[in-house]
């Protein structure tokens, strides 16, 4: 019998959170950047929520972390948007080869 | 039993974070995303935030992964992209991520965690959570709202298409 714990839940947000952190600084594709953040913010509303679960006992952590999800909606929507924007105009989105502030 | 269905969700969710960090074809990077997603939101299940587990399947993977695949559509043609030498500098990107990795591990392990001693069943989280932005969380409650409008707002304003023909937009 595997008794799950905080500590699993922990570990398996930690991963998420490395994940998040290597995809972050080794691609160079805008659109796989963005997708390492929302596994930074995934790992952190499961903390929230684990420790909500297994420390608190109560609710707030869950209140957070729909406040996360909030905030990464709004993230992705707005970065998406700036994405499309710059496709326009450099016709790739690697963030090494965007790099004129004019025309 | 719920263990071993507990490392079934958790596998399913390493792997797909795995994808995204290492899949060379951008599609499967969304793939990987959606499969890390859907593990967390198992996660949220097995948490008894059952409020949780369907806002994060509707707004992340109706919502966030739709606007991605979106994305990927218009900026790159499918199958045609050349896609060498995508990943770059991993090795630095390596030593950061395995020292995050290292510092979390040594606070999970050496840190006593004032755990509750009886978990007790989880109880619907629906009713609490909404009384919870209309008391307590009343001022983020609205803050998140503005932040959302002003979001639409500014994502509606960057991806307009501006014409060319003199006028301010």
């Amino acid at each position: 019998m595997l008794e799950i714990g905080l500590a699993h839940y922990l570990g398996l947000s930690a991963f998420f959170l490395a994940a998040g952190v290597f995809t972050l600084l080794s691609r160079r594709n805008a659109i796989v950047i963005l997708m390492g953040v929302e596994l930074v913010l995934n790992a952190a509303a499961l903390n929230f929520v684990a420790f909500s679960r297994y420390v608190e006992g109560g609710f707030t952590g869950q209140l957070v972390a729909v406040f996360i999800i909030v905030i990464a909606a709004a993230e992705a929507a707005v970065a998406l948007a700036i994405l499309l924007a710059i496709f326009r105009n450099f016709r790739t989105v690697r963030v090494d080869q965007v790099d004129r502030l004019r025309q | 039993m719920e263990g071993w269905i507990w490392l079934l969700f958790a596998a399913m969710g390493v792997g797909g974070a795995l994808s995204v960090m290492f899949s060379r074809n951008i599609v499967h990077c969304g793939y990987g995303l959606l499969f890390a997603l859907l593990s967390v939101s198992a996660m949220y299940v097995f948490l008894g935030a059952d409020f949780l587990a369907a806002t994060q399947v509707i707004v992340y993977v109706g919502g966030i992964l739709v606007l991605v695949v979106f994305a990927v559509m218009m900026t790159h043609r499918i199958q045609a992209e050349d896609l060498h030498e995508e990943v770059i500098q991993p090795v630095a990107a390596g030593l950061a991520a395995l020292f995050v990795l290292a510092l979390s591990g040594t606070v999970i392990v050496d840190h006593a965690w004032p755990v509750l001693k009886h978990l007790g069943e989880p109880l619907p989280s629906t009713r609490p959570i909404g009384r919870g932005f209309l008391t307590r969380f009343l001022m983020p409650f609205e803050f998140a709202s503005v932040l959302l409008l002003v979001a639409m707002i500014g994502a509606a304003m960057f991806s307009r298409e501006r014409r060319d023909d003199g006028g301010d937009d």
